[in-house]
């Protein structure tokens, strides 16, 4: 990678405590995003996509979460080694969350302007009557006609995608350096997931803010993502520019993936599913995770897990055998 | 909450509020004749025939509620034949004891569930929450009657710091107060602790913690306004319930309020009191239901009916 980086996770170790046992959701993440650039990471439900950007945003509940090793650097700090105080101050501020479900993300009770103002205040960013304002730009920043009279309506009286759209506001409202959007178009009808990726493209073009795009939607990967990172039972197993990546998946878990999308172009009956289920997070099997469905599985793979290692072309991949593929 | 949603429930109240007359009016004379009771075991026919002429009992029931109907009309609920007075007189001197007394409690037991219910939410199946859990279940379950009485024995009886029964200077409100708090306490810790976990674990808690929102935001001001919408329809309830009278309460501490009034005015067969009681009380119900769906309007926008 040649640009500086904006965050970088190390080797960040997450798990829960449930009643079935103590369960690894993350083990030992590591990639980093560039300035300016948006990253996606990619992954099935359960991958961990969502439970690494809720660390970054100290989102998890301890207990029964637990983090239990690595670094999560932003703007050169140790986000981990902050007081919850310093690192809360952060969030919102320098680094910004969209969520998946943006009606049930903003609350029912209090007008959208003011969730929007609110941001403004708690960081003391502007008093109430510039904060108010600054809401009703915003809000007119992101496409909500009206925006004036719309402010002091509450979130039930809008769509699905005004709520993003009004998410969104919240998101760059401090002019953050870096936004994670968790899914930001999974709850929309295809129409306005269109105009939710249009706004976050030009969000991006215009505050120059990296984005980390968290999605399973390889259409938005391939819209949005300069780079994407493939994460499989809370590893890292691809990190890999884009176009490399849709032309030449260097993991067979990624390979699986592009192969089960449908294509216009390969006609009916191509589809070619990954056998078996997503690994059970409790029992995970020893090595690669990805060995029972993998079809390059070997016994080495079940001894050693591999290591998430970067090749000669820039691109990384955590596999045995990746070598030979990448040529 | 318009205005025409107001009136639209005020004329829904009146129609349920006359068949309730109606009602009441019929039932009480269903239960004797106060004739009996007020003259002597060896009067005759003609003094009981003379008194029950007097005190209109003779007429067909419908004259006697037309002519129930035009006192109302006039404001006049008729005289109670037990203290002589106008019923009227009788029921404002015992209703604002009984509200007073359900407010205090009901007051009291809110604030004391919102903190602690919070705080039990804060850390679900922690320490605080397992004894706030356990003693509000209890407070719940116990029957006040019990409580009052073990409470006269304890502080009255054998400790003499606080009197019996009666009512007075503020000593006479503690034991009362202290019996009838349990319930609706425990009650509402339940119901708030319950609604903040649900609240706390809601998506927008995300959003707000994301937001850089401090735990004191998050819990107070965007948790606790969703968790008080059920802990506002509960606590109407007991309101009803304490406005109607906590007659073994008032009974056990001789507490001058509706509810003993009113068994009072049953066994004397005072239909004029009886019926402007329950007139009173009724038109007490249908002002905490408008409060409750006021309170309900300015918390949750979702319910507002009209812009």
């Amino acid at each position: 990678m040649t640009k500086p980086s904006v965050l970088e996770i190390d080797n960040l170790q997450v798990s829960f405590r449930t009643s079935g046992g103590r369960v690894a959701a993350l083990n030992g993440v590591s990639f980093a995003v560039g300035q300016n650039e948006v990253l996606a990471v990619l992954g099935e439900s359960g991958s961990g996509k969502s439970v690494t950007a809720a660390s970054v945003m100290g989102l998890i509940a301890q207990p029964p979460g637990s983090i239990d090793g690595g670094q999560i650097r932003f703007g050169g700090v140790n986000l981990l080694a902050l007081d919850a105080d310093d690192h809360r101050r952060m969030c919102g501020k320098r680094v910004s969350l969209i969520f998946q479900d943006a009606l049930s993300a903003l609350n029912p009770v209090y007008p959208v302007g003011w969730q929007i103002a609110e941001v403004f205040a708690i960081h003391g960013m502007a008093d109430r009557a510039s904060a108010v304002r600054h809401a009703v730009e915003l809000m007119e920043a992101v496409g909500i006609p009206a925006a004036a009279e719309r402010a002091g309506q509450y979130p039930h009286q809008f769509s699905g995608g005004m709520c993003q759209r009004i998410m969104i506001a919240m998101a760059i409202a401090l002019k953050p350096e870096l936004i994670i959007a968790d899914e930001p178009t999974t709850a929309l009808d295809v129409t306005i997931q269109a105009q939710i990726v249009e706004l976050l493209k030009e969000t991006h073009a215009q505050s120059g803010a990296s984005i980390m795009l968290i999605t399973h939607d390889l259409g938005l990967v391939a819209e949005m993502a300069d780079r994407v990172v493939v994460m499989y039972a809370g590893r890292v197993v691809e990190d890999s520019d884009v176009y490399r990546f849709f032309a030449e998946p260097l993991h067979p878990y990624a390979m699986g993936l592009l192969a089960s999308q449908p294509r216009i172009d390969r006609g009916a009956g191509a589809l070619q599913p990954i056998p078996g289920a997503p690994p059970n997070p409790l029992a995970l099997p020893s090595g690669c995770a990805f060995r029972p469905p993998c079809p390059r599985a070997t016994l080495r793979c079940a001894e050693q897990t591999p290591a998430l290692r970067k090749l000669a072309s820039g691109r990384a991949v955590a596999c045995h055998f990746a070598d030979e593929q990448a040529l | 909450m318009s205005l025409t949603f107001f009136l639209r429930r005020l004329s829904f109240s009146f129609v349920a509020l006359g068949g309730l007359m109606v009602l009441v009016f019929v039932l009480v004379r269903l239960t004797g004749s106060p004739v009996d009771l007020f003259l002597p075991l060896d009067a005759n026919d003609a003094m009981r025939r003379a008194l029950a002429v007097r005190l209109g009992l003779e007429d067909p029931i419908y004259v006697q509620f037309a002519r129930w109907l035009a006192d109302i009309s006039r404001l006049d609920l008729g005289m109670s034949l037990w203290h002589s007075r106008p019923a009227a007189d009788v029921v404002f001197q015992a209703l604002p004891q009984t509200l007073l007394l359900g407010a205090v409690v009901l007051g009291l037991g809110s604030l004391a569930a919102i903190v602690v219910g919070a705080l039990a939410a804060f850390r679900p199946y922690g320490a605080f929450d397992r004894i706030a859990s356990a003693a509000s279940l209890m407070g719940a379950s116990i029957p006040d009657f019990w409580i009052g009485l073990m409470g006269i024995l304890v502080f009255s009886v054998s400790l003499g710091w606080l009197p019996t029964s009666g009512y007075g200077s503020p000593s006479y409100w503690v034991l009362p107060v202290a019996t009838l708090f349990f319930r609706p306490f425990g009650v509402l810790v339940q119901i708030v602790r319950g609604a903040m976990i649900a609240a706390l674990n809601a998506p927008y808690i995300r959003t707000a913690r994301a937001k850089g929102a401090a735990n004191r935001r998050v819990i107070f001001i965007h948790a606790l306004r969703n968790a008080l919408l059920p802990m506002i329809t509960v606590a109407g309830d007991l309101a009803v319930q304490l406005a109607g009278g906590v007659t073994v309460i008032e009974t056990v501490f001789g507490w001058p309020g509706i509810g003993k009034l009113m068994i009072d005015a049953i066994l004397q067969r005072d239909f004029a009191v009886l019926q402007a009681g329950i007139l009173a009380v009724a038109v007490v119900i249908f002002a905490i239901n408008i409060a409750i769906d006021f309170a309900y309007a300015a918390i949750d926008p979702r319910v507002r009916i009209d812009k």
